[in-house]
């Protein structure tokens, strides 16, 4: 299992590649970018033959996807399940876990120190789950609560039903809540009683042949958004629980680690889709999500971006974007998914 | 969209209260079963004691300055003399005066304790304001000073979310027209938004309070038709906490609340304070 947070900026396994036709497609009039995506990928799709033949296998999820795939239906249900005990998910508990190509991007917000980073995320690759979660700086403890929701998630890769995630989340809460409270003031304790709060998001992908399919259960607004890789360059097939940029309210809604251990929890929404062997998952934090979902809404070129640029790429990207005030100064992060 | 500052050290909240402190304030609030000074005191203690907490990233280290706090008392002396100051406890070292909510988790003036949720649980009640009645309600002094702590504040955070400020008073001003003091404050604002100036009218007797309302025209008096106008919309950020509370407020609903019980009070203090909250 991987667990990341703060200071982790894993580095997208090669990408170097992906990172000239993002670069490409990025800076080339609107009008143009399907053809030099499209050129980019075919000689993208020549180096990964080449690959291929020498044997290699490190070359990232992303120059896979990149190759044309024949598309799958999207069986894709939202279920939001405060108390009633979700379905079981179309074919995603049968299947054994995919095993998964992984990579991650984490950066804290600006001023502060890389281990007050409040984002955090966790992986097993070869059990097929990931999970993300941004903790509430208004709340106490919210790195470690995030850290704690995350790596729980995956260490126990739970079957994404209502009772099995509330079951998890509220195990998790236990535990953190009975831990050893080490203070120096009266606040201390009084905020710790208070509860600390997070979002999460946890996602499993499961493969039998050639027939993959993933489920995922959020509460708050980190998001997974599904991507198709095709000649014009990704494409966004789903994203849950938010697919539009105006769906950030600001205020969404948290584990609150207090109420989770009492059994009392937002609603979960739980969601299930098919997908090809190709086609790639990002898990966001929410400004990340927002800028990008804004970005594909105007016809902006983001997809390629996120799948392949370089974290220095990105962090230029980011900076350039809250220069601009596209975006608000925030702990983003980036998990970047693809079946091996 | 304003009003969506999201606060940190490098872009902190200021909230500051007007509390009239005039005899008048002396007289029981209806619902609360103490006077009208003992119980904004009350409110005001617990919502810095709230915003402390909001502030404590980990039990180990001390709370972070994300808010700053001020409460200028209102007051006249014996010959009619504008008596205003600041009047949370606790030393401050900020040249307007205010406290952080690091100072105010250093210096309260004494922590109470009072019965927690749980049977036999008790839980801190910090106290930094106590409650003061005597004299006149100088309104327009009060409104003075608090266009220089925000004037000042504007400057040095040109880019955080506006001040809020939140005047508590059961009466008429006893200094002049409070509502050119209001618009010149209400002209303040920082690239997020104009300063929020909220008014409420605390009641003198029990009778159905008005809370957030949208249009003037079912206020029973042109005292509080005038407090109605020297209030801010709501902003949506605001608009939305209210529902989340189960309160009516339609698009264009005032930070206003007039006849106010103690209900009406700590629902209006949670609406009007709700800056930085659900922070990621």
């Amino acid at each position: 299992m991987s667990v990341g947070q703060a200071s982790s900026r894993a580095a997208w396994v090669s990408g170097a590649a992906l990172v000239v036709i993002a670069a490409a497609v990025a800076l080339t009039p609107p009008p143009h970018r399907p053809l030099v995506a499209g050129l980019a990928i075919a000689g993208f799709a020549v180096s990964l033959a080449l690959d291929v033949l020498a044997g290699g296998h490190t070359r990232p999820a992303a120059v896979r996807a990149a190759l044309p795939s024949a598309g799958s239906a999207v069986a894709h249900t939202i279920q939001p399940s405060p108390w009633t005990p979700a379905p079981a998910l179309e074919g995603a508990e049968d299947a054994a876990p995919a095993r998964l190509r992984v990579s991650t991007f984490s950066r804290q917000k600006v001023g502060n120190a890389s281990g007050e980073n409040e984002d955090s995320f966790a992986f097993d690759a070869d059990r097929g789950v990931a999970a993300i979660s941004d903790g509430a700086s208004s709340s106490v403890s919210a790195r470690e609560w995030s850290r704690a929701l995350t790596s729980d998630f995956v260490r126990s890769a739970p079957a994404i039903t209502g009772d099995g995630i509330r079951s998890l989340l509220r195990s998790t809460a236990r535990t953190f809540m009975e831990a050893p409270l080490d203070t120096t003031g009266w606040w201390g304790a009084d905020a710790a009683r208070s509860g600390s709060f997070a979002t999460f998001l946890g996602l499993r992908v499961s493969r039998e042949a050639d027939r993959v399919a993933w489920a995922a259960a959020a509460i708050g607004d980190s998001v997974v958004i599904q991507l198709r890789v095709e000649p014009s360059g990704p494409r966004l097939v789903e994203g849950f629980p938010l697919e539009s940029s105006g769906g950030f309210a600001g205020t969404p809604s948290l584990v609150g680690s207090t109420q989770a251990q009492e059994g009392r929890l937002p609603a979960l929404r739980l969601a299930t889709g098919s997908a090809s062997l190709d086609d790639c998952w990002l898990l966001l934090t929410d400004e990340l999500a927002k800028w990008a979902l804004g970005r594909d809404e105007a016809g902006r070129e983001v997809w390629s971006l996120l799948l392949g640029a370089s974290d220095s790429d990105l962090d230029l990207a980011i900076d350039s974007a809250l220069a601009t005030g596209e975006m608000e100064n925030d702990d983003m992060t980036l998990v970047r998914i693809a079946v091996r | 969209m304003s009003h969506e500052r999201r606060i940190d050290r490098l872009s902190p909240g200021l909230i500051l209260f007007l509390v009239d402190q005039s005899e008048s304030m002396s007289a029981m609030l209806p619902g609360s079963g103490v006077s009208k000074a003992q119980a904004v005191a009350d409110q005001i203690n617990r919502l810095a004691y709230e915003l402390i907490l909001r502030s404590v990233k980990s039990p180990r280290e001390p709370p972070r300055p994300y808010f700053f706090v001020g409460v200028l008392g209102f007051s006249s002396a014996s010959d009619g003399t504008p008596l205003v100051g600041h009047c949370l406890s606790g030393p401050s070292s900020h040249p307007m005066g205010l406290l952080s909510t690091a100072d105010l988790a250093a210096h309260p003036l004494r922590i109470d304790h009072v019965e927690g949720p749980t049977p036999g649980q008790t839980i801190n009640a910090p106290v930094w304001l106590d409650p003061i009645a005597r004299g006149g309600t100088p309104m327009c002094s009060a409104l003075n000073q608090a266009g220089s702590i925000c004037a000042w504040w504007v400057a040095q955070y040109p880019d955080a979310f506006p001040p809020v400020l939140v005047n508590l008073t059961d009466g008429d001003s006893t200094d002049g027209d409070p509502a050119v003091w209001a618009r010149r404050l209400r002209s303040l604002a920082s690239s997020d938004g104009s300063l929020l100036l909220f008014n409420i009218n605390l009641s003198e007797r029990p009778s159905t309070p008005s809370l957030f309302p949208a249009e003037s025209s079912g206020l029973p008096s042109a005292a509080a038709v005038m407090l109605y106008e020297m209030s801010s919309p709501l902003p949506e950020s605001m608009l939305s906490s209210a529902r989340s509370l189960g309160l009516p407020a339609q698009p264009g609903a005032r930070g206003f609340a007039y006849n106010a019980d103690l209900r009406t009070l700590v629902a209006f203090l949670n609406v009007g304070t709700s800056i930085g909250r659900a922070q990621r």
